[in-house]
């Protein structure tokens, strides 16, 4: 018993870095009607910034978490750029393959920078752990727990409070129709990239407390679990995107924990499977219409 | 004029095909991708650094040597294509590497079909020779012969009654050791393992290993031991201290170097691991060679780069000692020459005294156990006898 709720709270804790993952691409997804396939490297380039920024201050958590933010958004406005304001709306594929060719770019572009070995990111709060009951919390992680659960309510009070959530959830749903009524869609598009890339930056300063180490090559694995933890929880829904986050999270550990590290991803991807044909709009998942 | 440069140049070229004729060509195939990585990149320093220093002394038998190098790209799916490239294309005397024995097992049976002879400086598994004889040699000790000496003796030393292991089911060499290597020797040295039947895995690339070392809390064994590539190892070092495990963690000699090191920083202090390399090793010799290795590569000198130094002077010797005309119509004959000269070949090099075994291939070199202590390595000798 004591091993299952470890076990939980380890799932937990990587399935809320997944739920910022899924939460910034179903934004642009939702937006959009865009996979952007850039979002893993986003996350992977953020998180090499955040970690030199962390080495060059000698530990400051706040700098890492700002300069990892400050990259993500940098490179959410770049992808906006290069793989959708420039790029023909003529073909449909245009724009996500694009972000495909920018997520080589990334990711050679660490490679180079940076070298293909792990890369140790050191904790700047140290060992110290909680134990709660049979549960061990590193202080890190409550840190980490903290920032998702208020970047969560953040992005929730956002689409629901402001007037930019509003005209981000008009163009949702029909770009020419918040055209007419004077939304302005070009800005709206471009500022939801910018918020994604926060997300992705946020996302890849607390992976990597998560995981210890970076390599160049973490960002497709992350990519796909957060794509995972859309799809399940509902495509571009926000709500759906943190549920299935976590419950990725879950599933993996619990592979892990009571299987073998063999099946985690097979769990992971059979219960995206059994959804797509049991539940194909997701947990929190709404009926897909036809665009304008 | 023009005439005059042309004829000029017409009259240099054979001269200039001649001086490429008595270039001794050895193949090099290591890469600098992948969790492995690191082997390459240190083992392409240590053989240009021979290979330049050889040269600087006139060459062997007043030949040069040229180095034909190849970086699979952690791609085992190109290794086929490259190994027959230096062989049949390129016309190597003979090839040095690659950089893990999941690799070796594709180019070593390629090289020993086609009759090139092959050392490998970075491949521990054990019994990967045994197959690929009579072209395939080693300079490393493989983790059967090495490490199971030193645990063994580690093990009585800390009174060390369970353990559990932790291994890569992605990466064979860690897979093995996992799968065998381990259950093997505590088997053998009468060390419960609690991983036995149950065992605990995970796969290189995986981000996250907190769920694997709950497993491995729960299971509460006296040490636990780490069958996985230096940069994995630290990660689960570090998950273990911070799930507040104060366990002895084990490794083989494939730990051994600055990646485990400064990757694990305090998470890593005390452990022990099997070593076959010796940085501050005295013999005058080998500190010397050390020390130009480290004033060339700028960093201090690693198994991988002392080993791949190594592997260069050993072909060099049997360049020298076999007689090797060098000549295209000769070449089978030369790597043939070359063969024999390596089968018992002795060599006093960068990583000391070392000679492979003229049946096996095996090298023969002195054993040492390893421990992490004031974030250094700290190696001392064990003698054979106490096995």
């Amino acid at each position: 018993m004591d091993l299952l709720l470890q076990q939980l709270y380890n799932g937990v804790l990587i399935g809320s870095t997944y739920a910022l993952v899924a939460l910034g691409f179903t934004l642009v997804l939702g937006t959009l009607d865009l996979l952007n396939f850039a979002h893993g490297e986003t996350i992977m380039f953020s998180a090499y910034a955040g970690l030199l920024a962390l080495l060059a201050s000698g530990g400051s958590l706040p700098l890492a978490m700002a300069i990892a933010v400050a990259t993500g958004a940098l490179l959410g406005t770049a992808v906006y750029l290069g793989s959708f304001r420039f790029v023909s709306k003529k073909y449909w594929t245009a724009p996500a393959l694009s972000t495909v060719g920018i997520a080589l770019i990334l990711q050679t572009g660490a490679t180079r920078l940076w070298g293909t070995e792990q890369r140790a990111v050191p904790d700047p709060l140290g060992d110290a752990n909680l134990q709660l009951g049979p549960i061990s919390v590193g202080l890190s992680h409550l840190v980490i727990l903290g920032v998702t659960v208020v970047l969560m309510l953040g992005l929730h009070l956002l689409l629901k409070r402001t007037r930019l959530g509003k005209a981000m959830r008009a163009v949702a749903e029909n770009h020419v129709t918040a055209a007419l009524l004077g939304v302005p869609v070009e800005r709206t598009i471009a500022l939801t990239f910018l918020i994604s890339g926060i997300l992705a930056g946020a996302a890849g300063a607390l992976t990597s407390l998560v995981y210890h180490t970076i390599t160049p090559f973490i960002g497709l694995n992350i990519l796909l679990k957060g794509m995972t933890g859309m799809v399940i929880g509902g495509l571009g829904n926000v709500y759906g995107a943190m549920f299935g986050g976590v419950l990725v999270g879950m599933l993996e550990v619990l592979a892990v924990g009571y299987l073998s590290s063999s099946y985690q991803d097979v769990l992971v991807f059979a219960a995206l499977i059994a959804v797509l044909m049991f539940k194909p709009a997701g947990f929190f998942g709404i009926q897909v219409r036809d665009r304008a | 004029m023009t005439r005059f440069y042309a004829v000029a140049l017409l009259a240099l070229l054979p001269g200039v095909a001649a001086a490429q004729a008595q270039e001794l060509k050895i193949g090099v195939i290591y890469t600098v991708d992948g969790a492995w990585g690191s082997y390459g990149k240190k083992g392409f320093q240590g053989v240009r650094a021979a290979a330049e220093d050889i040269n600087a002394r006139g060459g062997v038998n007043g030949m040069k040597l040229k180095l034909v190098e190849y970086d699979n790209r952690a791609s085992p799916g190109e290794l086929p294509n490259i190994v027959r490239q230096l062989a049949t294309v390129d016309n190597v005397l003979a090839i040095i590497g690659p950089n893990t024995s999941g690799e070796a097992e594709i180019v070593f049976p390629i090289a020993n079909q086609l009759k090139v002879p092959v050392l490998g400086t970075s491949v521990a598994k054990g019994g990967i020779l045994t197959k690929n004889r009579p072209w395939a040699f080693r300079n490393v000790m493989p983790d059967d012969l090495n490490t199971g000496p030193v645990i063994a003796q580690v093990v009585k030393e800390k009174n060390i009654k369970k353990v559990a292991v932790i291994m890569d089911v992605k990466d064979p060499v860690s897979k093995y050791m996992g799968s065998f290597f381990w259950p093997g020797l505590f088997d053998k040295v009468g060390v419960q393992n609690l991983t036995k039947t149950d065992a605990v895995t995970f796969q290189s690339g995986d981000p996250s290993v907190a769920a694997q070392v709950s497993k491995l809390k729960s299971l509460n064994p006296d040490a636990v031991v780490l069958a996985a590539s230096p940069g994995d190892a630290a990660k689960i070092a570090i998950e273990i201290r911070r799930q507040g495990m104060k366990q002895q963690l084990l490794g083989s000699g494939a730990l051994v170097g600055d990646e485990f090191l400064k990757s694990g920083g305090n998470a890593v202090e005390g452990a022990i691991t099997a070593a076959q390399f010796w940085r501050e090793n005295p013999d005058p010799k080998a500190h010397a060679y050390l020390m130009a290795l480290e004033k060339r590569t700028g960093e201090p000198p690693v198994l991988h780069d002392a080993y791949a130094y190594d592997a260069v002077l050993a072909m060099a010797e049997a360049v020298g000692k076999g007689g090797v005309t060098n000549k295209p119509q000769y070449l089978a004959m030369d790597r043939e020459r070359i063969r024999d000269a390596l089968d018992g070949i002795r060599v006093a090099g960068a990583s000391g005294a070392w000679s492979l075994d003229p049946k096996t291939g095996e090298v023969e070199r002195p054993m040492m156990k390893a421990l992490i202590s004031g974030g250094k390595w700290q190696l001392t000798p064990i003698s054979t006898s106490s096995q």
